[in-house]
């Protein structure tokens, strides 16, 4: 029987380069930080989203490899906002800004809570800049997980389409940690797949394989 | 109070990530919560937080913050009638 679901775009954004379905489409200094990178994306790409820049690192990141990818599927012109899933799974939740709000809290002389950065001290927040950007209502679920778990996303993304929820949906890996020593090699990384039940232009077949050879691609 | 103003525009912008802005894209008089600058209710949190931290005055009531955060003009006057008590 024919595989009902294809995945018809991926992007994949880490060590300051961006690649779109294996191509690279942008790509950063070989040394810049990741808010100047991710301003550089910001224009490159024209979001013209002035929120961008009140979410902290991990939603920007999440943030502009969905916008990338979307582009791309033009998804959104053929599903219902309903029918439109957003699963993500993530390994260092809110570590980033976990560690950042904790500064404006840690002196009790000096003591003030910024609600700015508290806003995004869940992980899940992402799920929400995606789905308010896109006007998406459909499933949604963040994971985390100590690393990328794509058998298992493979398999929720089937029981998603096999339940009726959804008819598309915008899957990945998004994971943004620069306070942990032993992981600043792996800095940030960001890679959001497409999975639809209708033709596009593209159309690699939704299998656990395809989804693991274009992360590591 | 036109330094106080210029200053005020300066830390908004910073403490707002109004990446896009400049001081001399904010009119002092234009409301501050418009369609201009898309703040929401977390941004008034941080402009009440940002008054307690840098000019030490605290704000107790909404009803008040909407008043003071009507522009910038209007948060300066706050601060000049405010920052000595």
């Amino acid at each position: 029987m024919k595989n009902p679901l294809s995945i018809t775009t991926y992007c994949k954004i880490a060590g300051n380069k961006i690649t779109v379905n294996g191509n690279v489409v942008f790509q950063g200094q070989k040394n810049i930080a990741f808010p100047d990178f991710i301003k550089q994306v910001y224009k490159t790409f024209d979001f013209s989203y002035a929120k961008f820049f009140k979410m902290d690192n991990l939603c920007r990141l999440g943030f502009a490899a969905t916008e990338i990818a979307l582009i791309e599927t033009g998804i959104l012109s053929h599903y219902n906002e309903g029918d439109i899933a957003v699963v993500i799974q993530n390994g260092s939740s809110s570590i980033d800004t976990d560690t950042e709000f904790r500064q404006t809290i840690i002196d009790r002389d000096n003591y003030f809570p910024s609600p700015g950065l508290f806003v995004y001290t869940l992980p899940n927040i992402l799920i929400g800049e995606i789905s308010i950007k896109n006007h998406l209502t459909g499933e949604s679920t963040l994971f985390v997980t100590e690393k990328p778990d794509f058998p298992f996303l493979h398999t929720y993304t089937k029981a998603l389409v096999q339940t009726g929820k959804t008819k598309a949906c915008i899957m990945g890996w998004v994971d943004f940690d620069r306070h942990t020593p032993d992981r600043n090699d792996v800095q940030y990384e960001a890679f959001i797949y497409i999975v639809e039940t209708k033709e596009n232009k593209l159309n690699f077949e939704h299998t656990k394989d395809n989804i693991i050879t274009f992360y590591q691609s | 109070m036109e330094n106080l103003i210029e200053e005020l525009k300066a830390e908004i912008i910073e403490v707002l990530n109004l990446e896009e802005m400049d001081i001399t894209n904010i009119d002092p008089d234009e409301p501050l919560f418009g369609d201009k600058f898309g703040l929401s209710s977390i941004d008034a949190l941080e402009l009440i937080v940002l008054l307690e931290r840098k000019y030490n005055i605290k704000i107790e009531s909404a009803e008040e913050g909407k008043k003071i955060f009507h522009t910038v003009r209007t948060m300066a006057d706050y601060i000049m009638q405010h920052s000595n008590k």
